[in-house]
């Protein structure tokens, strides 16, 4: 199971999903505590914004060398930024600074699903980001945009 | 939808997946029920048309200068109607500006992340064709460079003809352009049309992180009677910023 959000730059929630199967579902107290999850991974997420590597130790413990030399190349996807109680937290920051952040319910993060999850997401929100009408930061309604999403999210389960 | 009230996320049980997010009830699930029919198309339809089944990675697009200049200058007059000082004008002029350049800070980006664009014109999806994406630009300087050579690229065909730091204040840059694409057809008018194009920049950097103001000034050059300085100043957080970095 995993919780979904985008964050606008305000940190506001823009978007939100919960992706589950019949046997995988977040408990109702978990459910709850999603967003708060969230909430206090955004400050870690705005520690590594403006770092010219985005590391962490959690990150380093557990990839050893090929994980941090990724990320010397790249500073969008940001990989497991945080964890709670055996949940992981993964974080994307897209060029304008809008935060795409995930609880996995599994307690991992499969680092290459995630980063193509989190692209797929990216090109859906540029789309709806082209859209003369739609203002940054208003919450993202559009159906299309949720059916997309969820399709997306079928090959978090693989 | 301002009035409804905000209801915890487990009370969303009348909700269904597949018709969008509504902030005022939550996130939605993917109910077992509903994450098989997308086949079958109960309540969970996906549209193939649409602005997600169009491709970002665009053909070479050009404009008509002259249909250009022409819409421009009803955008101008437009707003000369409705505005009672000078400031208001350029107020405006730089907010249909700005709207332009926070969109140009992820799509150009993003663009340049996508390897090999021959050909993905008619692709949906061009995601999976990245394996990584470009590096976001932390520095003022890099964002700067990004502006002065791919946005002024993007925009007039050709980068702007100088990138200067001002060497009194430390929050200060200057993008020069000898001949500015927007307003070559306007005489030098107590209203700053080039307000647009500050727009664009501002917009730009403020997305990306840098909030600043932008200022646009004729600086007459012999030949270049419309040559125009856009004075970019940073707020004090960014130069802070950039100093605990070095």
């Amino acid at each position: 199971m995993f919780y979904f959000t985008i964050i606008g730059t305000s940190d506001n929630p823009i978007y939100e999903a919960e992706f589950t199967t019949a046997k995988n579902t977040f408990q109702p107290e978990i459910k709850e505590l999603n967003p708060y999850i969230v909430h206090s991974t955004l400050d870690i997420m705005e520690y590594l914004q403006w770092q010219r590597q985005p590391q962490l130790d959690i990150n380093t413990s557990s990839g050893g060398f090929l994980r941090s030399r990724h990320s010397t190349q790249e500073n969008s996807y940001l990989g497991k930024v945080d964890s709670f109680y055996g949940l992981a937290v993964s974080g994307f920051l897209t060029y304008g600074n809008i935060k795409f952040i995930m609880v996995h319910g599994n307690g991992t993060v499969d680092d290459t699903v995630t980063r193509s999850f989190y692209y797929e997401v990216y090109e859906l929100y540029l789309k709806t980001l082209m859209n003369p009408f739609y203002k940054v930061n208003d919450p993202i309604s559009n159906s299309a945009f949720d059916s997309k999403v969820r399709v997306l999210s079928k090959r978090l389960f693989v | 939808m301002a009035e409804q009230i905000i209801n915890p996320s487990t009370t969303h049980s009348t909700k269904v997946a597949g018709q969008g997010y509504d902030y005022t009830i939550g996130p939605t699930q993917t109910l077992p029920n509903t994450s098989t029919a997308t086949t079958s198309g109960t309540g969970f339809v996906v549209p193939t048309t649409g602005i997600y089944g169009q491709s970002l990675i665009s053909k070479e697009k050009q404009v008509s200068l002259s249909a250009y200049a022409f819409l421009f200058q009803s955008i101008v007059s437009y707003h000369r109607d409705s505005s009672k000082n000078v400031q208001e004008i350029e107020r405006k002029l730089n907010s249909s500006g700005y709207t332009i350049g926070m969109r140009l800070t992820e799509i150009l980006n993003f663009r340049d992340s996508v390897p090999n664009k021959t050909g993905l014109t008619n692709m949906d999806s061009v995601a999976g064709t990245i394996t990584n994406m470009k590096r976001r630009n932390l520095k003022i300087l890099e964002t700067l460079q990004y502006i002065h050579l791919t946005v002024w690229q993007y925009l007039f065909s050709r980068p702007s003809n100088d990138l200067v730091k001002s060497s009194e204040r430390d929050n200060e840059y200057m993008i020069i352009d000898n001949e500015p694409t927007i307003s070559q057809f306007i005489q030098h008018t107590s209203v700053q049309c080039e307000s647009f194009t500050c727009g664009i920049i501002e917009g730009f950097l403020d997305m990306a992180g840098f909030p600043c103001h932008v200022t646009s000034h004729f600086v007459e050059e012999t030949g270049f009677s419309n040559r125009t300085v856009y004075l970019i100043q940073f707020d004090k957080a960014v130069v802070e910023r950039e100093n605990l970095r070095q």
